[in-house]
């Protein structure tokens, strides 16, 4: 990884290394110096083995959480630079920018670069040749052609500082200088598309030499790498291409290699170009590797968004577990913490004992961890392996050092705030509430007034202690006392008072309102969506605490008059109330497609992906906290259907008494369940639109199975002339053809109709059943998309026009471009947006009709082709889906394009014409590609077989698609073993309860009953949460147009089998946690449990 | 007891309906209709421009021809709720106009429609007999067609005056330009359409070169809007 949130990954491990030094230093010192408290601390350990196997366990899945999702980063990014390396092979810099049409130049470029660079370290290779591209080569021993190919005539010798060539079959280095005149290498890509062996004779064609071709016997086929990458290539001898093109000394590229293997040299690039540039200053110096590592990252940067994403939800889980650990650890405690208060244990030495144990815990857990974390990653890795051997991806794993660390460090920092944070909760409490284990709802705090008081106080102590110790006569013992006053002054009393303070304030509203509006503020002047909702989020909050507040007074007012337990009923109605008040008009904001609030007159505000972070956490504890307020309101009607079964009720109410009791915790819990169950819908809706997009290989074909394209003639009626040449017409279940073409498009009923470009594809056969288009609109009228295709076979008026034509609605917010303005262009993501070629001023987009709509009105428009007879009148009925940037055109069917004279089949297109076929059920699509190309070699046919296209383009893609797959796969296996521990530890920690139970008669039976009805309840309705709200915010990801789903093809589904199994799974894990614990605890006896052994 | 339930009651319905209005959007589809074929329809105007022409119509030699060509500045003039329908392709003869401009002109039914066509087969040494056939063919189609509409022709300006043409033959050009605005001349008067004259009203073009683009052969952005001047003036003179 590179970056993690933004931030470089070395600063932050240098920042939370540091962090980690200075807490493990921190607790290191406190427990030299504070040696008794450590080994009470330490002592909670061996003597509740079991609470320490899941504290550890628990702590564990944390890093191993952390771990895996950075050592998946790993991965990410080693694939997305990878890619650079795979096309560019061991080249780093390119020399280019001579004369003529093969941009040539002297071959003392190479050689007196080579001089220079005998004593320059950092370049490590010199190579030159003279390229030629655009080949077309027919192999008359296997009968197959491919076209633009490259060949590469290179000076002998100078292939040799780039690894050289190795033979495929032998794994023998070969050289240039072995080859004769009339021989050539063939790489890898080249010789798998023609089907070549060694010994095979090649033709080559140009369209530099018309009427001529040259004959190549192939000597050996080379790896790919070295001087030519991945791309289709051939080698031969500089003299062998001098001699075809009469030139004596020419070249016209030279390449560098950095000192380094693969990427290593990318630093050295700028260093390197300058250098060079500053030697010839007339030629151009290409950082070809640097600019291919970006272009590679732009194109995968949908990947790191998303990834990004997970990792939020992925680290958001580890922090939550490790806090509700901690929390529950606390909870646990408190009579015990009452206790060591009671004899006169101090609260400072309360916090120590908790950070002692909590950092034994942490460093047990952390390295193990850590471990777990690496073998998913690699676990990973070798799950993906088949796929890249697929395409020959040459992707190694390597886990970054750095990561590890960070994930270590991470765990450690989490873990100690957690602790510190649930220690000092603990120890605020007052002696009677320990160790009566009364409720924290039933806290009473400090009014502004009586923090004035307690202020007053605390300086009259300072007074006091300062005139004590004047008067004191031992004036050692005077500033021990002096030093005390201080410290308890500073360290407990002073913080106690300004926590008071703060929390009063909050309280009351007034802190929420004064940072909302803040916060507010900043965003509307940046326009950034974080602040702006986040403070609007807060502004809510503070005015309905104010209310609350307000409210609260009143009905003390009134309780005057009242019975005592007038107030405290009203105010926890109140406190419902409020809960929803403010819980419900958070979810709903939240839940909101963001650019709604541009469609209320605000500016249209911008974010990161990490806005869908934000939003999970405020929907999830809006939601949370309007739930746990009124659950007794809520569960009320549960509990009257219960009392109708006998049996049932007894088990209901106790099963419910714990969760409506313990508030905080409960919602803690059900946080937890949310929170993994909405990372988890949110991961399946999102993978599943990519594999969706990238993976299905079928959708991207759009059926067929074989292009072929002739290159020396076009076959008139291919499926009749197919059994001339031997082959069967049953093979095939449909055949398409395909020309291509440029045509003036004009639109009358667009506001300023003018005549436009637009490439235009002429079809046939199967693309009029339907098969390589996919329509995403299609016009009013048309019931279905096969009366679309009906209706193109019958009438020669018809036409389509791909997605990109479309502009986007300028009337709706939500259909202008992309939310993340960091997000690199289209274009540069490797997807164009406009037809490849075509000025986008000069070309034609289809008005009256939108990205996005699915139904429009049928377009007339007028097409003309300049060789053509007359314009045509043609009327659009269908959108194809373009998202793939691989569909551009109007597609119009043969029959109307010849019939109205426009063109015919031989002056139509300047390209050549292409062929699709679908194979039957049951043939093999290689061999027929194969045979095809065979029988038409004559007409120059080249076949592709477009699954192995499709591998060979999207690869990285659908390799990375499977990444975040697996990264789901891990959240989901680590989120569940957390949720079981949660409900482990919710039973585990209650063995006191259990036992005060079974002594008051409960049977086993029930108390097993109403410990899996608990945490049945909780699961239920945590899953719930996190289904739904994980529904609303994918859906708000994809209204929000973040993955330019016009140009992605990245569209919103639900995936129902994927969410009904991460339920199903939540379910299970909540269920099966509670089990055995409820199980062994309904077997303790009761007074084992009471004593708590 | 009874206005609690009450409260309860209403926390319910609440909750129940925010929870729907929550769903509801995430499953929100799109949405099929049957019916007639009903095609989309130009947007109405009080009056529908159609302008014949080349590179010159389209606007080629200004920065931004989409928006600055001299039909687009003539449409300004004409006031709102003009509809300018612009079928200038460049490097267009008028053979070329007959055949893929004309049929869209009568289908846009037009009101006003301005013809200038004669540079590039001048240029390309089109015979003159070849473009007055063209010519005559264009205007009698169209007026047979759009009968109401008001149609006026441009003739050739004075090219000798232009950067691109300097190296030419002056006289010879001239000799042509006269012998292709005779034709237009006579086809006009045939027709009973209005002639636009550049080659006297243009003549300004030897003593503002500003109004020649970089090519050296079509007007720029200044050039175009002068040209629509000419052609308003025209216009208001024949009382159009």
């Amino acid at each position: 990884m590179i970056e993690l949130f933004g931030i470089p990954i070395d600063t932050l491990t240098i920042v939370l290394g540091i962090i980690t030094l200075v807490i493990i230093g921190i607790v290191t010192l406190l427990a030299l110096f504070n040696a008794i408290f450590f080994k009470i601390g330490v002592r909670n350990i061996p003597r509740r083995r079991m609470q320490m196997v899941l504290i550890v366990f628990a702590l564990m899945l944390s890093t191993t959480l952390l771990a895996s999702v950075l050592a998946t980063g790993d991965v990410l990014t080693a694939t997305v630079q990878s890619v650079a390396v795979y096309n560019w092979g061991g080249v780093d810099e390119l020399i280019e920018g001579g004369r003529g049409p093969l941009n040539l130049f002297r071959d003392q470029v190479y050689y007196g670069l080579v001089n220079r660079t005998r004593n320059y370290p950092d370049i490590m290779a010199v190579g030159a040749a003279l390229k030629e591209s655009d080949l077309l080569v027919a192999d008359q021993t296997s009968r197959q052609v491919r076209s633009a190919v490259t060949a590469l005539a290179v000076i002998p010798g100078s292939e040799k500082g780039f690894g050289g060539m190795q033979n495929t079959t032998t794994q023998q280095t070969l050289s240039i200088a072995a080859l004769k005149p009339d021989q050539v290498y063939l790489n890898q890509t080249v010789a798998q598309l023609l089907n070549a062996h060694a010994g095979d004779t090649l033709y080559i064609y140009s369209s530099r030499w018309p009427g001529r071709r040259y004959t190549f016997s192939v000597a050996a086929i080379v790896n790919n790498g070295g001087l030519v990458g991945d791309n289709p290539a051939m080698l031969s001898q500089l003299r062998t291409f001098h001699t075809i093109e009469g030139l004596d000394d020419e070249i016209n590229e030279v390449y560098i290699a950095n000192r380094g293997n693969g990427l290593s040299g990318i630093t050295l690039s700028d260093q390197v170009a300058q250098t060079i540039h500053h030697w010839f200053p007339r030629l151009n110096v290409i950082q070809v590797k640097v600019q291919g590592v970006q272009n590679s990252q732009k194109a995968q940067d949908i990947f790191s968004r998303v990834f990004a994403l997970f990792s939020l939800f992925a680290l958001a889980i580890g922090l939550l577990l490790i806090f509700l650990i901690f929390v529950l650890l606390a909870a646990e405690r408190r009579a015990e913490t009452g206790m060591a208060r009671a004899i006169g244990v101090q609260r400072r030495h309360l916090i120590f004992m908790f950070l002692f144990e909590g950092t034994v815990y942490d460093l047990l857990s952390s390295f193990i961890g850590l471990l777990f974390g690496v073998g998913a990653g690699y676990l990973l890795v070798s799950l993906l392996e088949p796929i890249m051997e697929r395409f020959n991806f040459p992707l190694k794993l390597t886990f970054q050092p750095r990561s590890m660390i960070i994930a270590y460090c991470l765990g450690v920092i989490f873990t100690f705030v957690a602790v510190a944070l649930s220690s000092w909760l603990v120890s605020r409490m007052t002696v009677v509430e320990a160790i009566r284990d009364l409720s924290e709802t039933g806290r009473s705090n400090l009014s502004l007034g009586e923090i004035g008081v307690r202020l007053l106080q605390v300086l009259g102590i300072v007074g006091r202690g300062e005139r004590k110790a004047a008067a004191s006569a031992k004036r050692k013992t005077a500033i021990r006392h002096a030093l005390r006053r201080v410290r308890r002054v500073l360290l407990e009393h002073i913080p106690d008072i300004f926590v008071s303070l703060v929390r009063e304030l909050t309280r009351m509203g007034f802190l929420p309102l004064l940072g909302g509006l803040l916060l507010m503020q900043a965003g509307l002047e940046n326009t950034q969506v974080i602040p702006f909702s986040l403070g609007l989020s807060l502004v809510v909050i503070g005015g309905g605490l104010l209310i609350k507040a307000l409210v609260e007074q009143l009905l003390l007012f009134i309780s005057w008059r009242r019975s005592g337990g007038y107030f405290q009923e009203r105010k926890n109605m109140a406190a419902g109330f409020f809960a929803l008040l403010i819980g419900l008009p958070i979810v709903a904001y939240w839940a909101l497609p963001f650019d709604i609030l541009a469609s209320l007159g605000l500016p249209r505000f911008q974010g990161g992906i990490e806005v869908f972070f934000v939003a999970a956490m405020m929907m999830v504890l809006g939601a949370a906290w309007m739930i746990v307020m009124n659950a007794k309101f809520l569960l009320s009607p549960l509990l009257r259907l219960c009392a109708q079964i006998p049996g049932v009720y007894a088990i209901a109410r106790l099963a419910l008494a714990y969760p409506l009791h313990r508030r905080f915790r409960t919602g803690l819990s059900i946080v937890m369940f949310s929170l993994v169950v909405f990372s988890m819908t949110v991961m399946a809706v999102v993978t599943n639109a990519m594999q969706n997009s990238y993976v299905d290989i079928n959708t991207q074909t759009g059926g067929y199975d074989i292009q072929a394209t002739a290159f020396f003639k076009s076959i008139p009626d291919i499926r009749t002339s197919l059994a001339q040449h031997g082959i069967n017409p049953q093979a095939f279940s449909a055949i398409g053809v395909r020309s291509t073409t440029s045509v003036g498009v004009i639109q009358l009923s667009s506001s300023t109709p003018r005549w436009t470009l637009y490439p235009a594809q002429i079809v046939s056969g199967g693309f009029l059943q339907g098969y390589g288009l996919h329509l995403m609109a299609r016009a009013s009228g048309f019931a279905s998309d096969n009366a679309v295709w009906q209706a193109l076979q019958t009438h020669t008026d018809y036409a389509l026009i791909d997605s990109s034509a479309l502009p986007y609605n300028p009337n709706i917010a939500l259909n202008t471009s992309v939310y993340d303005p960091s997000t690199p262009q289209a274009a540069d993501a490797g997807a164009p947006a406009t037809p490849p070629s075509f000025d986008p001023r000069l070309t034609f987009s289809l008005s009256g009709v939108y990205q996005g709509d699915t139904v429009f009105a049928p377009t007339p428009i007028w097409v003309s082709s300049l060789e053509g007879k007359q314009a045509i009148k043609l009327t659009i009925i269908g959108v194809v889906d373009n998202s793939d940037s691989a569909h551009f055109g109007l597609y119009i069917p043969r029959s109307s394009y010849s019939t109205t004279g426009v063109g015919t089949t031989d002056n139509i297109s300047t390209d050549p014409q292409s062929y699709y076929f679908k194979v039957a059920p049951g043939q093999d699509k290689r061999a027929l590609a194969l045979a095809l190309g065979s029988a038409y070699l004559d007409d120059g046919l080249e076949t592709t077989v477009l699954e192995d296209a499709i591998w060979q383009v999207r690869g990285p893609r659908i390799l990375l698609s499977n990444v975040l797959l697996g990264i789901v796969g891990m959240v989901l296996l680590l989120g569940v073993a957390a949720l079981a521990i949660t409900g482990t530890r919710a039973v585990v920690e209650r063995r006191q309860q259990i036992g005060m139970l079974r002594a008051l008669g409960c049977s086993r039976r029930l108390i097993q009953g109403v410990f899996l009805l608990e945490s049945f309840l909780v699961g239920a309705l945590g899953s719930m949460l996190g289904v739904i709200l994980g529904l609303i915010l994918a859906r708000n990801i994809f209204a929000a147009n973040f993955f330019e789903q016009y140009q992605t093809g990245l569209a919103f589904s639900v995936p129902w089998p994927q969410i009904g199994l991460i339920i199903g799974v939540a379910f299970l894990a909540s269920l099966f946690g509670a089990l055995l614990p409820s199980w062994q605890a309904g077997k303790v006896a009761p007074a084992e449990a009471l004593r708590y052994v | 007891m009874a206005y609690a339930k009450r409260y309860i009651s209403l926390y319910m319905l609440i909750l129940v309906l925010s929870i729907c209005l929550a769903s509801c959007s995430v499953f929100s589809g799109g949405q099929s209709t049957t019916g007639p074929l009903r095609v989309q329809q130009a947007p109405p105007a009080r009056l529908t421009y159609v302008a014949i022409g080349a590179s010159d119509t389209y606007g080629v030699g200004a920065d931004d021809p989409p928006s600055e060509n001299w039909p687009a500045d003539l449409t300004m003039k004409l006031g709102s709720d003009v509809r300018l329908v612009n079928l200038g392709i460049p490097g267009a003869h008028a053979h070329d106009a007959l055949n893929f401009e004309l049929p869209v002109a009568l289908d846009s039914h037009p009101d006003l429609v301005t013809i200038w066509l004669a540079v590039n087969d001048l240029a390309d040494n089109v015979p003159l007999d070849s473009y007055a056939h063209d010519l005559d063919q264009l205007l009698s189609k169209l007026l047979a067609s759009a009968p109401h509409a008001r149609v006026l022709v441009a003739n050739v300006p004075d090219l000798t005056l232009l950067p691109h043409f300097q190296s030419y033959n002056t006289q010879a050009l001239r000799n042509q330009i006269q012998a292709y605005n005779t034709t237009i001349a006579t086809i006009v008067q045939r027709h009973h359409v209005v002639l636009i004259d550049l080659y006297q009203d243009w003549r300004e073009l030897a003593s503002h070169p500003e109004y020649i683009s970089d090519d050296g052969f079509h007007p720029n952005a200044i050039g175009y809007s002068r040209l629509a001047e000419i052609f308003y003036q025209a216009l208001q003179k024949n009382g159009l």
